[in-house]
């Protein structure tokens, strides 16, 4: 089918093994939200996905296509994009730098893509000559997704966007990931904040020690007791 | 004195040349390229053979260039000697260097394989030219008086000059082009260029025409300026080595600021002290600054 | 050539081999053990020697004052000259790691350079410190008179054995003392060593403290080997590559590697000496050298690409503690 398939992935770091039999998807323009606690795996499976780890066990299927082991500049230039949660920007490169940056491998219709980019960030357009090393946190944030938006993917794959973000920074990620799916890009997620993530998602699995223990709607997902005591911390 | 700082900045617009090409293997290669010094003797000898012997056989006139002891042949030679120097590079790197990285080996073991390396390219100049001094050309030049008592000889200006045109080059092709662009980018965050789907094979590729061009260059200019000797390179590791500590790792500014420090305080010291202890000089440099400030003037890491 | 030629020839290589072996024991402790990049060995092996030149050889008088200058002359016995020897190069180890070693590891790398180009330099140019380039000569050879002459080196042969095993013994407790499993496991992973509460830093400035004594002993074994020293016979090649080639060889992490390196190495060297200096027209045989300063820069590379871990390889079981 369209979208991403993941189909009994096993994957992990040389001797390390991480992820056992693990199974998801997302369908087109769909938002997917992965939570669980520390060491479950989520990040190790964003990366086994965009190539950046070798799975051995399992495929990965994207759009029809079996896109397993794939490496990134494969992976790019077939619609999906991904945006790291620590070192996700070329610091001593100005926010125009990077996001050239991300639209690296193909040129044509730079310009547009650029201008859409500077009206979604407004902010971003103010700033663009600046180098983004010296850009608050905010900003940052949005330049690192900001890169992974030039190439118009169609599966977007965000590793805790919101971490390290003062609280107003949080809602403002979110929203802004609402809008990039509103425009048709789906989005797999991994995120600690589960609550705001379940709520922007339609899906939601819940990941621990390297396995999927829980899917389903997030409504359902919020509700459940289960989920809500042990990853959405409490009462909100 | 003032003729002192004015040769540094001579010695020390060579030394930047080749500290720049080393701070870009250093920043985005990521390992301390000890072969640097050997490939600026490289690029000086593969001149020496081009200007004093394969072109004249082919018939190449010398074309003489004015008050400059050498001719637009040389130039010519110049510039492929950049090229060739270059191309041996990317050969070594693809030989040794690839291997290593693929292997995931750390920065120290690509640094030793770089020194075996600069034996190895040492070794075969000896035994090609032999260990004795060689000159470009034997002409003395006069040197021109310039104002506040400074002579300089034409050829120490064409030196300043070529410098300055080289590293506006760069300049520009780090700043205005994308492959520039990705080069910086993966100095900064080399897996982040990866998830772009920048191509590291080419950005490599570059690093090592660009560095290794830059230190042909140096080497020809040295050349011109004193004489060709074996270990000539070797013996400008030290203050290679400080300029670019002294500008910050992976600087090419830093390296260009760096390398004038470096020629200037060389140059002047020898007001104090024997010329031959230049390379000494260089070392106090960076023990200094070792102390002081090891990130270097525009460093990061 | 006779059998008692070849007899000379052979002891004379194991008494290089020997000197070579020390030192490798030196760069053992430091790169080995330690993960130390020292590439200014030539540095530590000048300063052993000429310490031990200037502690055993006595004051120039009369005459000779006015062709040799040294700063000192003590005149001591040899034990003296190399006690001397380790504990003033290890001084200049303490001296060169502390500014480098709490920075990347690479600088370690660049300062020694510097310090072994520094080193060279001074003896070269400053007269009164240990006679400039023409350097010390006639160096008193230890129990000479025990010997008849031509029987001399064999009794050098022997210290130089002793000086190798003692100098290994003394290394191979280290290592598996406490103190050894902290510098491997230093070695191994830095950053869980610094989080157990190791001082990372006091622990690699012993490691590279101790190896150049090693290898300030080396320099003064040699020194009343060859009995005549000057600045250019501490060559970054003779100096510090051929050292590293040995333990890369041999294998690093091992001792039994250093040692077996060191007299492979040598002998390879001295050995394609005989063969380019029988066989090669006199044109090439001037240029013997830099033939095998080529040939032995291939095997470093070779070493590096095809058996990083050299012959013998690491030494697998460090402790007996393990074992249980």
């Amino acid at each position: 089918m369209a979208g991403l398939d993941v189909h009994h992935i096993s994957s992990g770091y040389g001797e390390m093994s991480i992820l056992h039999d693990v199974s998801i998807r997302v369908e087109p323009g769909e938002v997917v939200t992965l939570i669980g606690p520390n060491g479950a795996g989520k990040s190790t499976l964003l990366k086994t996905i965009f190539g950046l780890l070798t799975p051995t066990e399992g495929r990965i299927l994207f759009e029809d296509a079996d896109v397993t082991g794939m490496k990134p500049p494969h992976l790019v230039r077939r619609g999906m994009s991904y945006v790291p949660q620590v070192d996700n920007i070329f610091p001593s490169l100005t926010v125009q730098e990077n996001l050239e940056m991300g639209a690296f491998v193909r040129h044509d219709g730079f310009a547009e893509r650029l201008d859409e980019l500077y009206t979604f960030f407004p902010t971003l357009r103010l700033k663009r000559k600046q180098r983004v090393g010296s850009l608050s946190g905010g900003e940052r944030q949005m330049v690192a997704m900001g890169r992974a938006l030039m190439l118009d993917p169609r599966l977007l794959l965000l590793d805790e966007p919101s971490a390290g973000l003062a609280p107003r920074l949080v809602g403002m990620v979110f929203d802004k990931m609402a809008e990039i799916n509103r425009a048709g890009i789906a989005l797999l997620i991994v995120e600690q904040n589960a609550r705001e993530a379940l709520r922007l998602s339609q899906r939601g699995y819940v990941m621990a020690g390297g396995q999927v223990r829980l899917e389903g709607e997030s409504g359902q997902l919020l509700q459940d007791e289960e989920v809500g005591r042990l990853y959405l911390g409490g009462r909100r | 004195m003032t003729e002192l700082m004015v040769y540094g900045v001579v010695l020390g617009s060579i030394i930047a040349l080749g500290a720049i090409g080393l701070t870009l293997l250093y920043g985005i290669l990521r390992f301390a390229h000890f072969a640097h010094g050997d490939l600026m003797t490289l690029g000086a000898y593969v001149v020496l053979f081009l200007n004093a012997e394969l072109l004249p056989a082919l018939g190449v006139p010398e074309l003489k260039l004015g008050p400059l002891s050498f001719g637009a042949r040389m130039l010519g030679s110049l510039v492929l000697s950049m090229g060739v120097t270059a191309v041996v590079a990317l050969v070594i790197d693809r030989l040794l260097y690839n291997p290593l990285r693929a292997r995931k080996s750390s920065p120290i073991i690509l640094a030793m394989a770089s020194l075996g390396m600069a034996f190895i390219v040492r070794s075969v100049i000896y035994l090609i030219w032999g260990p004795q001094f060689l000159f470009y050309s034997q002409e003395l030049r006069p040197a021109w008086e310039l104002p506040l008592e400074v002579r300089l000889r034409p050829d120490q200006v064409f030196i300043l000059v070529f410098v300055l045109l080289l590293v506006l080059l760069l300049y520009l092709f780090l700043q205005r082009t994308k492959l520039g662009k990705a080069m910086r980018a993966t100095a900064d965050n080399p897996q982040l260029a990866w998830v772009c789907g920048i191509d590291t094979g080419r950005v490599t590729a570059w690093t090592w025409a660009l560095g290794a061009g830059l230190a042909a260059a140096a080497g020809v200019l040295y050349g011109i300026d004193a004489q060709l000797r074996p270990d000539m390179g070797w013996s400008f590791l030290l203050p290679l080595f400080a300029a670019v500590i002294l500008g910050g790792i992976g600087s090419p500014l830093g390296a260009l600021v760096g390398g004038l420090i470096l020629g200037v305080v060389q140059q002047v010291s020898t007001a104090f002290l024997l010329p031959t202890y230049k390379p000494a000089v260089a070392f106090l440099v960076l023990i200094l600054l070792l102390f002081v400030r090891p990130r270097g003037l525009f460093g990061g890491t | 050539m006779d059998v008692s030629g070849l007899f000379s020839y052979l002891v004379s290589l194991a008494i290089m081999g020997g000197i070579y072996a020390v030192f490798a024991l030196g760069l053992n402790v430091q790169w080995g053990y330690t993960g130390l990049f020292n590439i200014g060995i030539a540095g530590f092996f000048a300063v052993g020697a000429y310490t031990s030149a200037l502690i055993t050889t006595p004051m120039p008088e009369g005459v000779y004052a006015t062709y040799v200058q040294q700063l000192v002359g003590l005149d001591l016995p040899f034990p003296l000259g190399l006690l001397g020897a380790a504990m003033v190069s290890g001084v200049l180890g303490l001296i060169i790691g502390l500014p480098t070693l709490r920075l990347r590891e690479d600088y370690l790398a660049i300062a020694t350079i510097g310090i072994a180009e520094a080193i060279r330099l001074i003896f070269n140019n400053e007269q009164w410190l240990a006679n400039g380039p023409r350097g010390l000569t006639g160096l008193p050879q230890p129990w000479r008179s025990w010997v008849e002459p031509q029987h001399y080196h064999y009794l050098y042969l022997i210290i130089v054995l002793v000086a190798v095993a003692v100098v290994y013994w003394a290394i191979e407790r280290g290592i598996r003392s406490p103190w050894g499993r902290v510098l491997r496991a230093i070695r191994e992973d830095e950053v869980a060593a610094a989080m157990n509460g190791k001082d990372v830093f006091a622990f690699k400035l012993q490691a590279l403290v101790l190896g150049a004594a090693i290898m300030g002993l080396g320099g003064a074994l040699y020194a009343h080997y060859v009995r005549a020293i000057s600045p250019d016979a501490f060559t970054p090649l003779f100096g510090t590559f051929l050292i590293w080639v040995m333990l890369m060889l041999g294998g690093s992490g091992n001792n039994k590697g250093a040692i077996l390196g060191a007299f492979l190495v040598w002998g390879i060297w001295t050995g394609s000496t005989f063969v380019t200096d029988q066989t090669l027209p006199p044109f090439w045989a001037a240029r013997a050298p830099y033939v095998r300063f080529l040939l032995i820069g291939l095997i470093l590379e070779a070493i590096i690409l095809l058996r990083p871990q050299g012959i013998l390889g690491e030494e697998r079981q460090v402790s007996k503690l393990l074992e249980e």
